[in-house]
């Protein structure tokens, strides 16, 4: 039910979390392993740096060494070759001399077969050829037309050899000549063709003599020297096109060009009889390494190239050139084999190496183990508090840095367990705190929630209420720039209105929009009352849906926001169409009867006016007849004209009361205030009364205080009718005994007058209406005491007219007190 | 003794017929019109020393003839006891008139304030 949102965390104590230290072992994090890894790295950095630079630099003068080795080597090869040209060229030289062969030839064609200088040319021919019966294929005579005429091999006898530059090269110039290899299918039996002109005794070229020896004399003289210079060193011999001419490592190389030449050059080539048939692509490999270093031969003399195809060896080679023939020797050896010292010096220092490794990862785990020990101990330690046992204390094993480290510990241990403990405590206050504190809250929840149950019940009751009355009850904002917002609007805004509630929820000019033209200033007025604070109620005509016009009541709490730039208005609408109606009606009876009242007024001054006429007359008669203006009266005659002059009397009250009423209630009786002495006022009334209470017997006493001003203000003719009225009513109700008439001065601001008398008294229920008009006590007394019942109520109301009070004290049989209380004026008020 | 002249202006013949004989009582020598108009013609030429007015008269209103009793300067001396059935005229005319009276009139009050208005000369004479 009720929320524990940090009370957990406070369990905890308020340490970090713990740190997981190792446990010995090798890891990348221990000691042990920083120390070995840094001995390692200064140990290994030197030796591997110093092993690199020597490396360079043994690389290099080995290099140099085995270049310098191999050119020579070349330079060797290419000399037996260049010899063995030489010398059989001299010696074909030499041989082409003998005159047999220039006999011979000397012969006229059809003279030669049989003849004995052809066996003769044969057979030194043949003798010749026999000096290397191994390459030499054939020793031969030309003709000057360039036709064998006589050969050791007797197949080529009768064969031109014009088109061959064995011949023509001799024959033209007169000098030996070597020829390039001649390729014969099948390849074996390529062939190299030495000649020399055979000249006559006037120095003619006769003939030509030709040598032809199998190619194989080339490949031999470079095998023989292979290993020269070394283990797998080999030589290579090519041609100016560099086809390879001889292999001494890969035969099958032979008469294949280094990489693919020009398909023309090809095609040349094979019409010399230089190459064997088949495409540029087969007659070639593809090492362009080797093709580039022979390029530069003439620059550079060394390079480093691939140079066979049976393994991607690197080899160092060495190029020298021929001199008679433009052919080239390469020697070249792996450079595996010359290096092969570099390896076994990169061996030894790998094994220096690793001793050095294996010497300092000894001596650094030693060390690590020498100075970790402690703080191994210290972290085993540190790993019993991180468990929470907080008294445990390491041990001070020495003076240094380590030691310092364990005091510190301890130090730091026990401070943490005081911490600790404080904690603790704390946490238990503060647990039980929070526990009181959560149980209040869970009341005030419950609280909150009885409160909210209340509010709900609230709530659905106001909303009943607000549906079940008729009124329209409306909740709006009043904007500082002048808008209104509905915040709330009970439905019985569509039953007051007859539109629907989404009209003026939609836009707030469409109440104003019904309100009636002639109200809308009153409406608008209302605004500037809300914005002083001030609440409003205003009525007003609203056009309904149907057109019908009602009358509405619009009261208006204003409730101002702090910011005083907004208020909002709690207002209830109701519908006073009818109560409206009702007060029209009223007003119009109202002065209705206000017309009859004046009316009865008129009349009743009219009727006064009119009785006073014809009673003059009566009682001027009346009085003429008893003064004697006629004829004396007889005492029966006196008797009667008494009685005629007391009723006309009566009469003539009648009248004044009857107007004066009259006036009272019509409102027209206005008092006329003059200053005048109390005691004329007394005087005056004693005087007109003195006679009537002589005659019924009783005595008619005043007083006057002696507080009370010499003069006061007031309507003294009506003051006078005030006084005579209730003294002339104490005198008529009372048989016997006195009446007394006072003035006196309750309180310095009024005077009061009091008319006492010893008569019947009057009940308590009767002074409930006594001052009613036309109420007598007993209805009989009327006829009794004549009158008609106004006496009182004039009294009252000029009283009243007067700003002053009449009070009657009673009791039965114990006589009346009136009493008239007065404010006391000493200046005349202006009517 | 010569009596003072008195003037009763009284459109009802039985009161003017009383207030005459109240004034005569009161030893005046009475003369009674019953007219407003009439009374007018006749105050032009005579010096009454009291009038008794009604207020509500023919012809010419009680009212007028007071107005013109007080602008005329050979009636200056003479005393009008105005006699109304209109307590509210009399009202407004208290001030103007010498004595207000309102119908019923008494005969004997009439007759003894009469005497007291007579003139002082004529009194001690």
């Amino acid at each position: 039910m009720y929320v524990t949102g940090t009370s957990s965390s406070s369990h905890e104590t308020p340490t970090n979390p713990p740190i997981k230290i190792p446990r010995g072992g090798l890891t990348v994090h221990s000691l042990s392993t920083k120390l070995i890894i840094a001995f390692l790295l200064v140990a290994l950095i030197p030796l591997g740096l110093l092993a690199f630079l020597n490396d360079r630099t043994t690389r290099a003068a080995l290099k140099d060494n085995a270049n310098r080795a191999l050119l020579l080597a070349a330079q060797q090869t290419a000399t037996g070759i260049d010899t063995f040209i030489e010398t059989t060229v001299n010696t074909v030289e030499t041989e082409a001399k003998l005159p047999i062969f220039n006999n011979y030839l000397r012969l006229p064609a059809e003279q030669r077969p049989e003849s004995t200088l052809e066996e003769g040319a044969l057979a030194v021919l043949q003798e010749l050829s026999n000096k290397d019966p191994i390459f030499i294929t054939s020793y031969a005579l030309l003709d000057e037309q360039g036709v064998v005429v006589l050969d050791t091999n007797p197949d080529n006898i009768g064969l031109n050899q014009t088109g061959f530059d064995y011949f023509t090269e001799p024959f033209e110039t007169g000098q030996p000549f070597v020829s390039g290899v001649h390729v014969v299918e099948p390849v074996n039996n390529a062939g190299l063709y030495f000649s020399s002109p055979v000249h006559d005794a006037a120095g003619n070229v006769s003939g030509i003599l030709t040598v032809r020896y199998r190619a194989d004399i080339l490949q031999a003289l470079i095998i023989k020297n292979n290993d020269l210079f070394g283990q797998e060193s080999f030589a290579v011999l090519l041609d100016e096109h560099h086809i390879r001419l001889a292999h001494g490592v890969q035969p099958d190389l032979i008469f294949k060009s280094v990489v693919p030449l020009e398909p023309d050059l090809v095609a040349e080539l094979q019409a010399e009889g230089r190459l064997s048939s088949g495409s540029a692509t087969d007659l070639a490999t593809n090492l362009t390494g080797f093709e580039n270093g022979l390029n530069r031969s003439a620059v550079q003399p060394y390079f480093t190239a691939e140079l066979t195809t049976m393994s991607d060896r690197l080899n160092s080679v060495a190029v020298t050139r021929l001199k008679r023939l433009p052919w080239s020797v390469v020697f070249a050896q792996p450079q595996e084999i010359f290096l092969s010292p570099i390896w076994a010096q990169t061996r030894t220092t790998l094994v220096l190496a690793f001793m050095m490794a294996a010497i300092v990862i000894v001596a650094a785990f030693a060390m690590g183990q020498l100075m970790a020990g402690p703080i191994v101990r210290l972290k085993a330690v540190a790993a019993k508090v991180s468990d929470g046992d907080l008294t445990v204390q390491a041990e001070v094993e020495s003076e240094d840095e380590i030691g310092a480290l364990a005091k510190t510990f301890n130090s730091m241990t026990a401070q943490l367990h005081k911490l600790v403990t404080n904690l603790e405590q704390q946490v238990q206050e503060r647990t039980g705190k929070l526990t009181k504190a959560n149980e209040q809250l869970l009341r005030e929840i419950v609280e909150h929630e009885r409160t909210e149950e209340a509010l709900q019940r609230q709530r659905a009751f106001l909303h009943q209420v607000i549906n079940s009355i008729s009124h329209h009850v409306y909740m709006t904002e009043f904007t500082a720039d002048g808008e209104q917002i509905h915040r709330y609007l009970s439905p019985n805004i569509e039953t007051l209105t007859g539109h629907p509630v989404e009209m003026f929820t939609a836009d707030w000019r469409f109440w104003q929009s019904l309100i009636h033209p002639d109200d809308c200033d009153v409406v608008t007025a209302r605004a500037a009352h809300f914005t002083q604070g001030e609440n409003s109620e205003v009525e007003y005509r609203l056009i309904q849906a149907n057109g019908n016009i009602i009358w509405v009541r619009d009261s208006g709490r204003v409730e101002v926001d702090p910011d005083q730039q907004n208020y909002t208005v709690y207002g209830v609408v109701s519908n006073i169409t009818e109560r409206k109606e009702a007060e029209d009606a009223l007003a119009s009876a109202h002065e209705q009867a206000l017309q009859a009242s004046q009316l009865k007024s008129q009349l009743l001054a009219n009727v006064s006016h009119d009785l006073r006429t014809p009673l003059n007359a009566v009682l001027g008669y009346a009085e003429m007849l008893q003064e004697g203006v006629y004829d004396p009266l007889t005492t029966q005659q006196r008797d009667i004209t008494k009685k005629i002059i007391a009723s006309a009397a009566n009469l003539t009250d009648l009248v004044n009361e009857l107007l004066d009423q009259a006036q009272l209630e019509a409102g027209t009786l206005k008092l006329v205030s003059t200053t005048f002495a109390p005691a004329d006022l007394i005087d005056h009334v004693r005087t007109t009364m003195g006679v009537l209470a002589e005659n019924k017997g009783l005595q008619l006493t005043s007083q006057i205080d002696s507080k009370l001003p010499g003069t006061i203000c007031g309507d003294y003719n009506r003051l006078q009718q005030i006084l005579l009225n209730l003294v002339g009513n104490a005198i008529k109700f009372t048989d016997q005994g006195q009446v007394h008439l006072g003035i006196y001065l309750p309180d310095p601001n009024h005077w009061e007058v009091r008319v006492t008398d010893t008569g019947p008294g009057i009940s308590t229920e009767a002074e409930d209406y006594i001052f009613d008009a036309f109420r007598q006590v007993d209805a009989t007394e009327t006829r009794t005491h004549g009158g008609a019942g106004l006496g009182l109520s004039i009294v009252k109301q000029l009283v009243t007219l007067m700003g002053g009070r009449v009070s009657l004290e009673s009791e039965i049989a114990q006589g009346s007190t009136f009493i008239v209380n007065l404010p006391l004026s000493l200046i005349p008020e202006t009517a | 003794m010569k009596r003072d002249f008195s003037l009763i202006i009284e459109d009802d013949q039985d009161l003017a017929t009383i207030f005459s004989e109240a004034l005569q009582a009161a030893e005046y020598e009475t003369e009674i019109i019953q007219d407003g108009r009439l009374a007018l013609e006749r105050l032009a030429d005579t010096q009454p020393a009291v009038v008794v007015l009604d207020l509500h008269l023919p012809q010419i209103s009680g009212k007028k003839v007071l107005d013109q009793i007080r602008s005329a300067k050979h009636l200056a001396a003479t005393r009008v006891i105005l006699a109304t059935a209109d307590p509210f005229m009399a009202e407004s005319l208290r001030e103007i008139a010498d004595l207000v009276l309102i119908k019923p009139i008494s005969f004997g009050q009439l007759r003894d304030l009469a005497a007291r208005l007579r003139p002082p000369d004529v009194v001690g004479q």
